[in-house]
């Protein structure tokens, strides 16, 4: 994966992970109060890159597979769900690919996806649960311009904007009792 | 499965997706094929006398109320056309009804939620033909979404 690539992978990544459903209920002694519903419907998308052996095949499966599945998820919400994106993201890299590309590195890049969006849900998660409500976007700005710095960008405002908005309407949300 | 084949199959897919909706205009809904039905042929694949028992279901099957059995029957004619002649290829055809009744879902989900991004998008994405993507507007969905 080179560095534009990276870049785009991490921008879906912010994308994908704000669309996703972000519980809170009142924290209590011993529990966790944030937790992701239906985490286990995104990571079960990397299962569908590898339906087939032929990964031109498998990039059409997963087409499928997400568009089918995930409207029957929790985190599906009319004109503003985790689908969209998802399928931006698919035509991008597609209209990355060369010419004469057997489409295994575009199942890859898909991977990495899924698999960087399933991690950084967790990071985020765990920095909700850990940090003091005024530390939280120090650290979640700490950890977002790490992995730019990587890539040799500054961080797009907007990331932080979204995450600390789906962190905020998450809190003043009370969905359990 | 090569490529090729897949989206062959998806192509097929599609076209039967969009046969599998009927809209009545009357009323201001759509008459639809259940994905229920088409599981009473997909449970079928695996068996060995596949074909001569979907005819039977197809024989002796009682229409639900909305009688798009009665509309379409060619739909299902197309089915056992299709069975039949991709008998020695089970997993074509495993792949075919997921396929049939993923597609319709997708239509059904434009339907109820009054949007056709998400169809349109997926066609587009599956390098589905025009001349199908275009039984979209014949199935009356972007004339329905535009009201």
């Amino acid at each position: 994966m080179d560095k534009s690539e990276m870049e785009i992978i991490l921008s879906y990544t912010y994308q994908l992970v704000v669309k996703t459903r972000l519980k809170y209920k009142s924290r209590d002694k011993k529990g966790e109060p944030f937790e992701i519903e239906s985490r286990t419907k995104i990571k079960n998308l990397s299962m569908a890159l590898r339906h087939f052996e032929n990964p031109k095949a498998s990039f059409l499966h997963f087409i499928k597979y997400a568009c089918y599945f995930l409207p029957r998820s929790k985190m599906h919400k009319r004109n503003n769900d985790f689908l969209g994106p998802l399928l931006d993201a698919i035509q991008t890299i597609e209209n990355n690919a060369k010419e004469d590309s057997d489409y295994s590195h575009e199942v890859e890049l898909l991977d990495y996806l899924i698999g960087y969006t399933t991690w950084t849900l967790d990071a985020l998660v765990a920095i909700f649960n850990t940090e003091k409500e005024k530390d939280v976007e120090k650290a979640v700005r700490k950890m977002v311009e790490t992995e730019y710095k990587i890539i040799g960008k500054e961080v797009p405002e907007s990331i932080i904007t979204s995450i600390m908005n789906w962190y905020k309407k998450a809190k003043n949300t009370k969905q359990w009792r | 499965m090569d490529p090729k084949e897949l989206q062959n199959l998806n192509n097929i897919t599609w076209e039967l997706a969009f046969q599998a909706f009927k809209q009545n205009p009357n009323e201001g809904i759509y008459d639809v094929y259940s994905n229920k039905r088409i599981r009473d042929f997909a449970i079928l694949v695996n068996k060995p006398n596949m074909v001569t028992e979907a005819k039977v279901i197809v024989s002796s099957y009682t229409p639900p109320k909305n009688e798009m059995w009665r509309k379409n029957p060619e739909f299902e004619k197309r089915i056992l056309e299709i069975m039949a002649g991709k008998e020695k290829n089970r997993k074509w055809l495993n792949n075919f009804f997921r396929y049939l009744m993923f597609n319709i879902s997708l239509i059904k989900l434009a339907i109820n939620e009054n949007d056709v991004s998400i169809l349109e998008t997926a066609l587009k994405l599956e390098h589905v033909p025009n001349e199908i993507r275009t039984n979209m507007e014949k199935i009356g969905l972007r004339r329905k979404l535009d009201g």
